[in-house]
């Protein structure tokens, strides 16, 4: 079976450490398998055949001993490490500023994702703010910075494709960022499948209606990103934003300033 | 010590204070959790397989008005109560509960446990806690819903549709804990203090160095779950917000929980995790110990290196109690911590890797008697194996938060808690069963056993790793069918649903292996096995008081084929060298 | 009936650690009491630091009274360690009398605790008031269970020493008694301290 499919290539890079951990590790796993089949058959309890006494205390036995743990130490867990710190630091080290990025604020709820975008104008909290329920469209080529607010339970945003998810949680503000390289169009063209959509999953258990708390998100190229913003802005007024959103402001701790 | 026969009258043998008494009714107990909540885990793999059809039998009693299609609600119900019976009232009642009062006195030299009464109490409170879990599935709204991990607010809040059924589960839970503290005072003391002349610390079996390692842990992180179960339930009674944060509309002026605001959801994570992982090692200490002694025991061999081994689980216990933040590496926790607990937590690679090679080393050169307990034994040493190198992904931050929430993370920790665990009791009911009740299993049963349940199990498991690594399938969802990008995956589930099915109908050779037995079995001889440690010494079934003549002990626990033991190739640890 | 179906025994003599079972048992369990109110007090901690602002304990809190009580308790853990003394010299009769008048302590602190909470509630200062209130009823709440404990436990080794059942060899049941509550005492003074007077 095919993996999911990459919104880009730098995330490829998750995949990657996965593939080395399986291999590293189904190496160490042939090896104790090895032993384990090998010993069970060879030393069979037989005729004639006495079990050879040794306590493994031995001068001998400890150096083995310490010899295993440091291949273990420096050549699994120090190179796992190794190439994870590297991934986690050049997929989330740096959050993207908020001027370069495509900034999504969702507010999370049980069962629904809604989704806030600035519109036209580029600011966040005006006339022409961009609403929508479950369904996200971003555009291509620039970072998009997801910030998040749980209105009751925690969430967890996930999408599949970005091998990545961040939880929400009430109280708190969270982010997530990700480079959409791939639009919609070009992931469909690449699967030969006409029907494909990113879809978003809630991952954290938030209650009976958590199976169906899926997402859709469209990634546009940015000619037609800004058509539909445009078309999708004009049109903005007719949605009633709920009160309770603006309740409560962003945490300014990290990624975000206030939006005033 | 012979004036061991108080008359028996019925409420004294049900109010016992004998370790054994207490040890089979703690097994009971376990079985029959064991039972209820494998039913559950079949169910919620029937409904994975086939989400949307009408659910057989129970659809057509309790869910008319959708055509026998089991409510997600249910399915909420379904995966809590599996999980937290396993842990609580299946794992913990055997492992702990009938192994650690039948081994920690018997295997010591001990005449019974340091507290008796304390023993008998620490039962009976279990017993209520289960008790307590049965009910809270009739009270209106059902049971806890919330996983087992029980996160606030959703489980915090009766609001949030997790109904009182989570009020008397965060009670259960307690009770079971405050079971296991009393238990744990009680192991901890005895070994400490009860053992026989000649039986030191490192004379003692692996199993009791394990149960000891698990009862410190448990004295000092049950309290602290505890503390943050008093807490949620005063959030879901009295109207406190410990655990509550934030504005929807329910915190509003007006709201239902108007005022119930300014905690702080992540400190439960917090103090559940700083229980909740050195909790996975409170379950697998014991049966560590015991594949040690087992693997010495049928290679007629000594323990291999018995010193590092326990020199390594006193490492892990120390580790385990500083890498809680693993399991929150998308929790919104700061990435600098998630950077060291990943750290700390790959370092325990390095103690568990010292155990597979003295494991292996203890087989290397033995002369290897394929009974059923060496069998569980050396499935603990694959399946652990499995499930301890997995581990090891999601210790790594970024791939963590690819992996978290997904099957993956739910094939991995069955390999290290169910399978290995699972294993690792029948290895020891298997073991134990002739001393227990006088009477021999039947032992080609119980290979049949192992290698159905060995096959069926890995399968199972290894297919919910393959599906969350490949296709990303999140867990605790009531329908796969619901995401496109899980299409692929529909055959893998219905798969691991027949899987599962067949795992199920392979446990009853046990359970029919385990009562015959119990009624017509071969009588037992004092000692089977041929195994060295102080239980087969006593006589079988062992007597109020367990040793005629107090032991005296000459040597280590796994002295097999020692030049001192001769022709013979054993002496019991009681027995003075010729 | 041997003795280890009645108490704990120390089997064929052995007693590996040289130290009491009994006693050793009530360390063992304290270690574990100490990991709860740990927990407890971090949460409070916790809590407190990532709240927006926090009440002055002195706008809700009776502190003077609460200092009165706390004078109560360590009064009590003196008359404790007497009562151990007296108990050790041999002088069941005075270490009986000290028992109860610790014990009597015991029950004026929660006689005091009980008027507090309930001129508190009646200031419409309660559980659900805010964090400081859930906080302050709930670790208050938890110690104030652990005195009644503490007391029924002195009233039953009392009349174990009174009636002279408990002689110089069982020590340690005095003496775990006295441990317990030099704990409980310690604990309140802790409580005292960060939630009065920071």
């Amino acid at each position: 079976m095919e993996r999911l499919i990459t919104i880009n290539d730098a995330v490829t890079e998750i995949d990657w450490i996965f593939d080395y951990a399986t291999i590293l590790t189904s190496c160490i796993f042939a090896v104790v398998l090895a032993m384990l089949i090998g010993f069970a058959i060879k030393y069979r309890e037989r005729p004639g055949h006495k079990a050879h006494y040794t306590r493994g205390d031995s001068p001998a036995a400890v150096r083995m001993s310490i010899v295993v743990a440091m291949l273990v130490f420096f050549g699994v867990d120090i190179s796992l490490a190794y190439f994870d710190h590297h991934a986690f630091l050049e997929l989330y080290g740096n959050p993207p500023s908020q001027d370069e990025a495509t900034v999504v604020d969702v507010f999370a709820k049980q069962f629904e994702w809604n989704f806030a975008q600035a519109g036209s104008d580029g600011e966040m909290g005006t006339e022409d703010d961009i609403f929508s329920i479950n369904k996200l469209t971003v555009p291509a080529g620039k970072p998009v910075l997801v910030r998040m607010r749980s209105l009751d339970v925690l969430h967890s945003f996930f999408i599949p494709y970005t091998r990545g998810k961040q939880d929400v949680l009430p109280g708190m503000t969270t982010a997530f960022w990700f480079d959409p390289d791939k639009t919609t169009a070009a992931a469909r063209a690449e699967l030969d499948d006409p029907n494909f959509e990113y879809e978003i999953a809630c991952a954290e258990l938030c209650g009976l209606g958590h199976t169906t708390m899926r997402g859709i998100m469209t990634v546009l190229t940015p000619e037609e990103f800004a058509v539909w913003e445009a078309e999708e802005s004009a049109n903005a007024a007719n949605f009633d934003m709920p009160e309770i959103w603006w309740d409560w402001s962003l945490d300014p701790a990290d990624y975000a300033e206030e939006d005033e | 010590m012979s004036d061991h026969h108080a008359p028996q009258s019925l409420l004294s043998r049900v109010f016992s204070t004998d370790h054994k008494v207490i040890a089979r009714q703690y097994l009971y107990l376990g079985l029959v959790g064991l039972l209820v909540a494998g039913l559950f885990a079949l169910m919620i793999r029937w409904q994975l397989a086939y989400p949307g059809d009408a659910f057989p039998i129970l659809g057509n009693l309790f869910w008319g008005e959708t055509n026998g299609v089991m409510p997600p609600e249910f399915y909420n119900m379904l995966f809590t109560m599996h999980g937290a019976m396993m842990v609580f009232f299946a794992i913990t009642p055997i492992v702990i509960g009938a192994f650690g009062n039948f081994a920690i006195p018997l295997q010591l030299g001990a005449d019974d446990m340091a507290f008796p009464v304390v023993n008998m109490l620490s039962f009976w409170v279990m017993f209520l806690g289960a008790v307590i879990m049965t009910i809270s599935f009739f009270v209106p709204g059902g049971a806890a819903g919330g996983g087992w991990t029980a996160y606030p607010p959703l489980s915090g809040v009766a609001n949030y549709g997790v109904g009182h059924g989570a009020s008397l589960w965060l009670l259960g839970i307690a009770f079971a804990g405050t079971s296991s503290l009393l238990g744990a005072v009680n192991y901890v003391v005895t070994t400490l203090n009860m053992r026989c002349a000649g039986m030191t610390l490192m004379r003692m079996p692996l199993a009791v160095w394990g149960l000891f390692c698990t009862s410190v842990l448990n004295l000092l992180w049950v309290p602290v779950v505890a503390a943050a179960l008093f807490m949620m339930f005063m959030d879901r009674t009295a109207g406190t917000a410990f655990f509550l944060a934030g504005p929807g509309s329910l915190f509003a002026e007006g709201g239902a929980l108007a005022g119930q605001s300014g905690g702080q959801p992540l400190l439960f994570q917090h103090l559940f995790w700083g229980f909740g992982h050195p909790e996975v090692y409170i379950l697998i200490f014991p049966v560590w110990g015991l594949v040690g002694d087992l693997l010495s025991t049928f290679s007629r061999k000594p323990a291999f290196g018995y010193k590092a081994t326990v020199l390594s689980m006193i490492t892990i216990l120390f580790l385990s109690q500083i890498v809680w933040g693993h399991h929150m590496f998308t929790s919104g926790m700061s990435p600098l911590l998630g950077t060291a607990f990943t750290f700390l937590t790959i370092t325990i690679s390095v103690p568990t890797a010292i155990f597979f090679l003295n494991w292996l080393c203890t087989i290397w050169r033995g002369s290897l008697r394929f009974t059923p307990p060496m069998l569980f034994a050396l499935g603990v040493v694959f399946v652990f194996g499995i499930g301890g190198l997995t581990g090891l992904f999601l210790a790594l931050q970024a791939l963590d938060i690819w992996l978290h929430d997904t099957y993956f993370v739910v094939g991995h920790f069955h390999f290290t808690l169910a399978a290995s665990v699972f294993f690792g009791t029948f290895a020891g009911v298997y073991y134990w069963f002739p001393k227990m009740f006088g009477k021999r299993m039947n032992q080609s049963l119980g290979k049949w056993h192992f290698y159905l349940s060995f096959v069926s199990l890995t399968f199972v498991f290894f297919m919910m790793m393959y599906i969350g690594a490949t296709g990303a399938h999140p867990r605790r969802i009531a329908d796969p069918t619901v995401y496109n990008f899980l299409g692929p995956f529909q055959d893998a589930n219905v798969l691991i649903g027949w899987g599962a099915q067949f795992l199920g109908v392979v446990q009853l050779i046990f359970v029919w292996n385990f009562f015959t037995s119990i009624r017509s079995g071969e009588p037992a001889s004092d000692n089977p096995w041929e195994a060295s440690s102080l239980e087969w010494v006593a006589p079988t079934p062992p007597p109020h008081g367990n040793f005629p003549v107090a032991p005296t002990v000459h040597r280590g626990p796994h002295e097999y084929n020692a030049p001192e033991t001769g022709e013979r190739g054993w002496l019991t640890q009681a027995e003075p060298s010729a | 009936m041997t003795q280890s179906s009645t108490y704990p025994a120390t089997p064929h003599g052995v007693l590996n650690t040289g130290v009491n079972t009994g006693k050793l048992g009530m360390w063992v369990f304290l270690a574990s009491e100490i990991m709860f109110f740990t927990a407890l007090i971090g949460s409070y901690i916790v809590l407190r630091l990532g709240a927006d602002s926090w009440p002055v304990p002195g706008d809700y809190l009776a502190v003077p009274v609460l200092a009165v009580n706390t004078f109560v308790l360590i009064t009590s853990s003196v008359t404790m360690v007497k009562a151990v003394q007296a108990f050790d010299a041999g002088d069941n009769d005075r270490s009986a009398r000290l028992l109860l008048l610790t014990a009597l302590l015991g029950c004026v602190f929660l006689t005091i605790k009980l008027w507090d909470y309930n001129h508190m509630i009646h200031n419409e200062f309660k559980i659900n008031t805010n964090l400081l209130g859930s906080i302050y009823y709930f670790l208050t709440g938890f110690h104030g269970l652990h005195v009644l404990g503490g007391v029924i436990s002195l009233l039953v080794i009392r009349s174990g020493v009174k009636s002279g059942k408990l002689l110089g060899g069982q020590h340690f049941r005095v003496e775990g008694v006295g441990l317990y509550w030099h704990f409980v005492d310690l604990i309140w003074i802790v409580l005292f301290a960060i939630l009065c007077l920071v």
